[in-house]
């Protein structure tokens, strides 16, 4: 099998870039592993999609289905389900699947496998280890595709939106949940879902607050928790028990790095890129979860389409460069997507992450001279949410600088 | 008339599973009691994974003779099961030569070979990323690296295909000498056995006030271990031990046949509790640096705790004073996994006198399957005979849906999920099952002719879920 | 008697912390910085409305269902009790599965189909 473009990964970044791709004019294959694309929006049932990209509110597999027609709809575009890749060799595939194992050539290669979430092991939950411990995610997919209860009396551990989402979906269907574990000073989900999930249900989140010890030999029985201080010391006078039957684990996601062999941004625990998502890889490009944790799935679609537009240019002999600049930033961002970017023409998209909130500021990108190529006004924003800047390549002469300057 | 075993073997960890197997191999009758609902849940499935080359015990204990001579028995055990055993060898190191050259002495007393006393220099070309204090070394070159829990169940399925009985959820209740056999009464019926073997590990004193045979002061010592991820698998390619201290042999740091790396244990006086506990990940993490400089911590995919059960300085391993034909086993708290196999053999020949040469026409278990060890061609063959080979369920470990299938069609069902990620390693890598755990659930559930809703983890009533929406 | 309640805006990332005094006739908000935070006070105050999402048992597993338009919050529970009432033989995508449900204006709508999940 041969193509100009392979996507590997069929949720909402493989799906965008396989469209795009093909619409570009590239022969382009989708592998993914399910029996079906759409990827983890078809167990997201909840509302709140798509209002950015559709400027309408879809729930996930809503978001899901117009993006899988957009798929049908195109020639060009082949869609292998059910199918492993167990290997990457530059730009070729090796897939698994019950027909056998083979090799699947590509001159381009887009990644966009996502990400997992962290594990009980990750975040070295002390105590017992019995039954009862999911991910929000597993537990997600066990409620609202299985149709499945994980547990009746449940304490939630982080307070990622997905936490916060099965929170309320648990409710629901008629657990209790006892409530949110939250470490750090402040939460990490979205604000609407604190108020929509926890607070409608009168859920309490307690903040700088941890499990110190699960409890249980066959089913979880229940936590000792406490308050931690600065140092996220737990503070053994504050313990207390609170019985339960199922832990909720919602503390991070981690992009999907298994199939990568490249260096990693311990940042973005990803690879680096370029403003063309190329990695160091050649032919190798990167979106969606896989490259940096998204904060809307409309960003993922965005950032698939460049991916799946510039792999396609790239199989076509098409995508032309100009010279490469190193992109940093100040310490008041924590990360930026690309680290590398090109003079030429068209746009250059920088994503970012502030480390604190910020409000009533510019974001100015400086050139090594310390002139402003191009500044953007921010109302406010909270780490939580992933921040977009454009800037015209014209206008690149040298390496880059990102900051935050007051009014 | 109901059937009498020949011998009662009490406790499916290793010990006891090598000597189900090595019994029924010799040709007889052996059934082998577990309260558990699998074999390889007690310490057996909670240790590093080592086989010692014989160097650390005392000259002339039973710890000093059983692991060197268990450790020129396990290439052959491994062989026949087809159970992985890697000879890595195992580094000592340290900044007192003196200590190292004891140990040294120590090994050669016991009749332990190819050991060598290394300078700083030397230690360096094999462990570049030993920590600056380090000045000294000794290198076991006949150390290896097994794993535990897939030992244990093959020798006990070895056990079943050699005409032995295994009684697994078995909560005994009584145990009764009637005529020249002993009644064992229970959860799941009697068993009448001319001969008992107790090595029930944590549980050897309940089984023996039962039998009325010894009971020894006993004492249990929790070690906490890291396991990180596989990415980190090549940063030492042997076990590397600190210097011993009185406590045991240290934290150490190992690769496992699987490709992960361990960091442990601690060594702490506890009840007979499995937790883990900050206090000790944290010794850990002390530790480790004054070991090695490369050892990174933050690429945990797990942590978990076992217990050693310790009688005294040496493993008690002797005949019943109290009750004949009975045999006490206690205390084998490291190395007993190294001595497992020799352990087996001093007790068939020298405390039952009965023969240990297996049979000529004794059967061998099939071994476990893993495709990803096989040459493409030979995956494509298999897959060709049974797609599930080629249906991925655990992406981590790469395991398949006919691997796990086949994991359950065994001569000892798995009825947990913790049984099929033992046998299997699904649910073992870095996402530690939170992608496959409802596909093994369910997979067990179908092979094993049971609702999902009564799949459980490990324990009995540790269920997986409850039930359809609306709650059990 | 002063009556006041806070809640915290979430109409832009500000984030603005409310206050609502409803001692009086008319509700008044502080706090807020524009005319959005105002508003979805008073809404919150008077009849917040939420999209409610549940899942729907079918003779083949479950299906996501939503109510097409927001439905006073105090009538969640309600809403998720009817949807619980009804076993589907068959339902895909698009399919009202109620009209106009408790008299709220609202449908219930499937919003996907069946997953694929075999193994």
């Amino acid at each position: 099998m041969k193509y100009d473009v392979v996507v590997i990964g069929g949720g909402p970044a493989g799906m965008s870039a396989g469209v795009e791709s093909s619409r570009n004019g590239a022969k382009t294959l989708i592998i993914e592993r399910n029996p079906f694309l759409g990827g983890i929006l078809k167990q997201c049932i909840h509302n709140g999609f798509g209002l950015h990209y559709f400027k309408e509110e879809f729930t996930g597999p809503e978001y899901a289905q117009k993006f899988i027609e957009l798929v049908n709809k195109e020639k060009n575009l082949d869609v292998l389900t059910n199918t492993f890749v167990t290997k990457i060799d530059g730009t070729n595939v090796e897939i698994t699947t019950e027909f056998g194992k083979k090799v699947v050539e590509a001159k381009a290669l887009v990644l966009a496998m996502g990400c997992r979430e962290r594990t009980a092991g990750n975040i070295l939950l002390t105590g017992s280890r019995p039954s009862g411990i999911f991910t929000a995610g597993e537990a997600q997919r066990l409620v609202n595709i299985q149709g499945k209860l994980p547990g009746k009396n449940v304490v939630v551990l982080g307070s990622g939106d997905i936490g916060l989402v099965m929170a309320r979906r648990l409710t629901l269907q008629g657990a209790s949940v006892k409530a949110v574990l939250e470490i750090n000073p402040t939460t990490s989900g979205l604000r609407r879902n604190i108020v929509q999930c926890l607070e409608d249900f009168n859920i309490p989140l307690l903040l700088k607050t941890t499990i110190f010890e699960v409890v249980g030999k066959n089913r979880v029985e229940g936590v000792y928790y406490g308050s931690v201080d600065e140092r996220y010391n737990k503070i053994e006078a504050t313990k207390k028990f609170l019985p339960c039957d199922t832990i909720i684990l919602s503390v991070g996601l981690v992009p999907e790095t298994d199939l990568i062999d490249m260096q990693i941004n311990p940042k973005t625990k990803s690879v680096f890129v370029n403003d063309y998502l190329q990695s160091e890889k050649e032919g190798v490009f990167v979106c969606g979860n896989v490259l940096h944790v998204h904060d809307l799935v409309d960003n993922v679609s965005m950032e698939g389409a460049l991916a799946g537009k510039n792999a396609s240019d790239y199989a076509l002999n098409r995508l032309k460069k100009g010279k490469q600049y190193a992109l940093s930033h100040s310490t008041e961002i924590s990360y930026t997507v690309p680290t590398m970017i090109h003079s030429g023409e068209g746009t250059a998209v920088i994503k970012f992450r502030v480390r604190t909130k910020i409000t009533k500021s510019y974001f100015v990108l400086k050139n090594a001279k310390g002139e402003v190529v191009a500044k953007k006004y921010v109302m406010a924003c909270l780490p939580g949410e992933m921040q977009t800047f454009e800037v015209d390549r014209s206008l690149i002469n040298s390496n880059l600088v990102l900051e935050v300057a007051g009014l | 008339m109901q059937k009498v075993y020949d011998v009662a073997v009490f406790g499916g960890g290793v010990v006891g599973a090598m000597i189900f197997s090595d019994l029924s191999r010799a040709g007889y009758k052996a059934v082998l009691i577990e309260k558990e609902l699998d074999v390889a849940t007690g310490m057996s499935k909670a240790n590093s994974g080592l086989v010692h080359a014989g160097f650390d015990a005392k000259p002339n204990t039973l710890k000093a003779i059983l692991n060197v001579r268990g450790n020129k028995m396990y290439p052959a055990v491994c062989k026949r099961l087809g159970v992985k055993l890697k000879n890595c060898g195992a580094f000592v190191v340290g900044d007192n030569l003196d200590a190292v050259k004891e140990l040294y002495n120590r090994g050669m007393q016991n009749g332990v070979k190819n050991l060598f006393v290394l300078n700083r220099k030397e230690l360096l070309s094999a462990l570049p990323n030993i920590s600056d204090n380090i000045t000294c070394g000794l290198f076991a070159k006949d150390a290896c690296i097994v794993d535990p829990y897939l030992l244990t169940i093959c020798l006990a399925e070895e056990g079943v295909v050699n005409g032995g009985a295994v009684a697994l959820d078995y909560q005994t209740s009584s145990v009764i000498k009637k005529g020249n056999a002993f009644e064992i009464s229970g959860s799941r019926g009697k068993i009448l056995a001319r001969r008992i073997i107790n090595c029930a590990g944590a549980g050897y004193n309940d089984i023996a006030s039962l039998i009325g045979s010894e009971q020894y002061q006993t004492e249990f010592r929790r070690g906490e271990y890291y396991v990180l991820d596989n990415s980190e698998g090549n940063i030492v390619p042997s076990t590397v031990f600190p210097l011993p201290t009185k406590a045991g042999k240290g934290v150490l740091v190992t690769p496992t046949v699987d490709g992960n790396i361990l960091v442990g244990p601690t060594s702490y006086e506890s009840d007979y509790d499995t937790k883990t506990t900050d206090f000790g990940l944290q010794d850990i993490r002390a530790k480790v640096p004054l070991m090695l400089k490369n050892v990174n911590l933050s690429k945990t995919i797990r942590v978990f705790a076992g217990v050693r059960v310790i009688t005294g300085d040496d493993f008690i391993i002797t005949n019943s004073k109290k009750v004949e034909n009975v045999c006490n086993i206690a205390g084998i708290c490291s190395p007993g996994l190294s001595c497992a196999p020799a352990i087996s053999e001093y007790v068939i020949k020298k405390l039952l006198g009965l023969e240990y040469k297996a049979k000529a026409d004794a059967v061998k278990i099939k071994p476990y399957l893993r495709l990803k060890d096989l040459s493409i061609t030979a995956q494509n063959k298999l897959i060709k005979q049974n797609p599930d080979y080629g249906k991925i369920v655990c992406k981590c470990e790469g395991i398949s849906v006919g691997e796990i299938v086949d994991a359950i069609n065994r001569p000892i069902r798995p009825v947990t999920m913790d049984g099929v990620k033992r046998r299997i390693r699904a649910g073992m890598g870095r996402c530690q099952g939170g992608f496959c755990s409802d596909k093994v659930a369910r997979i067990l559930a179908k092979e094993n002719k049971m609702k999902i809703e009564d799949v459980v983890k490990e324990h009995k009533g540790g269920y997986y879920l409850f039930g359809d929406l609306g709650g059990r | 008697m002063k009556k006041q309640t806070m809640m915290t805006c979430i109409m832009c990332p500000m984030g603005c912390q409310l206050v609502v005094d409803s001692s009086g006739k008319e509700l008044k908000v502080s706090g807020n910085t524009c005319i959005r935070g105002e508003n979805y006070a008073k809404e919150e105050m008077t009849s917040p409305k939420r999209i409610v999402t549940a899942l729907v048992k079918t003779s083949f597993g479950v299906l996501p269902v939503k109510t097409t338009k927001p439905v006073p919050k105090s009538m969640i529970f309600d809403v998720v009790r009817e949807v619980n009432k009804i076993s589907l033989k068959t339902g895909k995508m698009g399919d009202v599965v109620i009209k106009n449900v408790l008299g709220l204006d609202a449908d219930i709508v499937i919003t996907g189909n069946k997953v694929d999940d075999r193994i």
